[in-house]
């Protein structure tokens, strides 16, 4: 379980101004939630992701992650990046496998094998293992990120926007793939994404981030992932419950970036 | 005619049914039209041997090629200067080879340094600024001065003209690790010391082999420079001596051999660079 208690973020530019990143940030997420996080660049979505993985300190509060407080990374907080986070020097299995060869007390070899195949053809990805990363699409590097990060087994997993350099197609289908793994392995997963849609159909409980300061502006529960899981996402995505969320987001996320516009128009 | 026209702009099918061919750089680097290359030179040969024949130039300023290779089967089986042809290549060769290791087992460290730690930057940052742009042979009076004019002031030397280069390729390759990766590393059970060598050190890895070659080149020029001025034996020392007595034949010969086994090393570290970084400029799909 996460506990996310009164995080703030300060940044200090180099003219001495404050920005304020994160303000006043709380929830809990329980053990398995899917949530996704939804905004306008620089409403600190990032931010929050860096400070529960660990790589940043926030300024006030804290997370705590299983009973343990955060302070650095940890391999029981895994994470997805967009692109770029994979090792293009080692194969695809090597890639998958680096997680548990890492270990302080790594598990024996035959063991990492099955563990590191298990999860290529878990992704779709059974006949690739001796690839060179850099010979794949753009969508099956995605799926060695997933691989990579699910066969160290983390607690919790954060992706930050996974799916942002993918083409539409390959978009919804990895968007099923994720849905799949999170009802397969019950993990605890927040997602950051700039697609509305996807942050409707994946989350379970999506918050809808507003900037200066950075802050929770809406949360939502939503009954897509659910139906998700056993349904064609196509089909809900039609819906008309799904429909008018979509356009409510949409409009508030579009009134926020107005509103950044105008702020940026003042300034100059 | 035509036949030989068309082998000549032998290219793949889908090259040759695109209309813009000026200003498409996948072009010019396609495969095939390898003939010019042989007709390139076969026409800088000729022209050498029509010059010698006809006496374009005075042997004195370009000597005919036969004179040329004349020295060299003369060289080649009596030696020069109390030395035979290849220790007079082997040891130019060995003095770069160990100037340039030396250069790269301290470089490669110090641009890890330089990388990796602020004070270590802090401290190094300024000395290997101020030393970079200084040309080796500057140097030369001090070090005579210093080590003489044996073996050791050659390698210090090339190991000068080495250690600035590496340093600073080093340095670049490892500040280009995307910091995604070193966040991943790190959710993956990875320690500092599995960071820097698996995830830095072959990051870095293209950057530092273009440093090496990049290296090994100015290692070549220096190695003649410092042979100019002093040494008993070493294809510099071929140049100079035999320039001091007019023979402009073994003076060419001289140049000739260093561009050559330049060359074969250039190629040696390419192949080898294609073998040990395939990943080479392929990140960030």
């Amino acid at each position: 379980m996460l506990k996310v208690n009164d995080l703030s973020m300060v940044y200090e530019t180099p003219g001495g101004e404050k920005v304020s990143a994160l303000s006043d940030i709380s929830f809990s997420l329980d053990k398995g939630e899917f949530l996704t996080v939804l905004g306008p660049s620089g409403c600190g979505k990032t931010t929050l992701l860096n400070i529960i993985a660990g790589f940043l300190q926030p300024t006030q509060g804290e997370a705590v992650f299983d009973d343990e407080l955060v302070s650095g990374p940890s391999p029981q907080r895994g994470m997805v990046f967009q692109q770029g986070a994979l090792f293009e020097w080692m194969s695809v299995e090597k890639n998958v496998s680096f997680g548990p060869r890492m270990a302080d007390k790594p598990k024996p070899d035959a063991e990492i094998r099955d563990n590191t195949q298990h999860w290529l053809d878990t992704v779709g990805l059974s006949d690739f293992g001796k690839k060179p990363v850099y010979e794949l699409s753009g969508g099956m590097q995605q799926r060695v990120a997933l691989a990579r990060c699910l066969a160290n087994d983390p607690g919790l997993i954060l992706m930050d926007e996974p799916l942002g350099a993918l083409d539409a197609l390959t978009r919804e289908k990895m968007q099923g793939l994720l849905l799949k793994l999170w009802k397969e392995t019950g993990k605890t997963v927040i997602l950051i994404t700039h697609s509305v849609e996807e942050a409707l159909i994946l989350g379970e409980r999506l918050f809808v981030m507003a900037p200066r300061p950075g802050r929770i502006e809406k949360e939502y529960r939503l009954p897509f992932a659910e139906q998700g899981v056993a349904d064609d996402s196509r089909k809900i995505k039609a819906q008309p419950d799904f429909v008018q969320v979509r356009e409510e987001i949409i409009s508030m996320i579009w009134a926020m970036e107005e509103e950044i516009m105008g702020h940026q128009g003042e300034k100059q | 005619m035509k036949a030989i026209l068309k082998m000549l702009n032998a290219e793949n099918a889908e090259n040759q049914r695109k209309t813009v061919s000026f200003g498409d750089s996948s072009l010019v680097e396609a495969p095939g039209g390898r003939i010019w290359t042989f007709v390139s030179i076969a026409f800088l040969l000729l022209l050498w041997v029509f010059s010698g024949v006809f006496g374009w130039v005075e042997p004195l300023f370009w000597p005919p090629i036969g004179d040329v290779w004349h020295q060299l089967k003369v060289i080649a089986s009596e030696g020069y200067r109390n030395a035979t042809l290849l220790e007079h290549i082997g040891i130019s060769v060995y003095r770069v080879l160990m100037g340039f290791l030396l250069g790269c087992l301290v470089g490669i460290p110090l641009g890890f340094a330089l990388a990796l730690s602020r004070i270590m930057n802090r401290i190094f940052d300024p000395i290997v600024e101020f030393f970079r742009p200084m040309p080796p042979l500057a140097l030369i009076p001090l070090v005579i001065l210093w080590l003489g004019i044996g073996e050791s002031a050659k390698i210090f030397l090339l190991f000068l003209a080495a250690l600035w280069i590496m340093a600073l390729a080093t340095r670049s390759g490892a500040l280009s690790t995307n910091i995604s990766k070193v966040y991943a590393a790190y959710t993956l059970n990875a320690n500092k010391r599995q960071i820097l060598f698996r995830i830095i050190l072959p990051n870095a890895l293209p950057e530092i082999f273009t440093g090496m070659r990049v290296s090994m080149g100015v290692c070549w020029g220096t190695v003649v420079a410092a042979e100019l001025v002093a040494a008993e034996s070493g294809v510099g020392m071929m140049i100079m001596v035999a320039s001091k007595f007019l023979s402009t034949d073994i003076v060419v010969l001289g140049v000739i051999l260093i561009s050559l086994v330049a060359y074969a090393i250039d190629i040696l570290m390419r192949t080898l660079e294609a073998r040990l970084v395939p990943w080479r400029g392929k990140s960030g799909h």
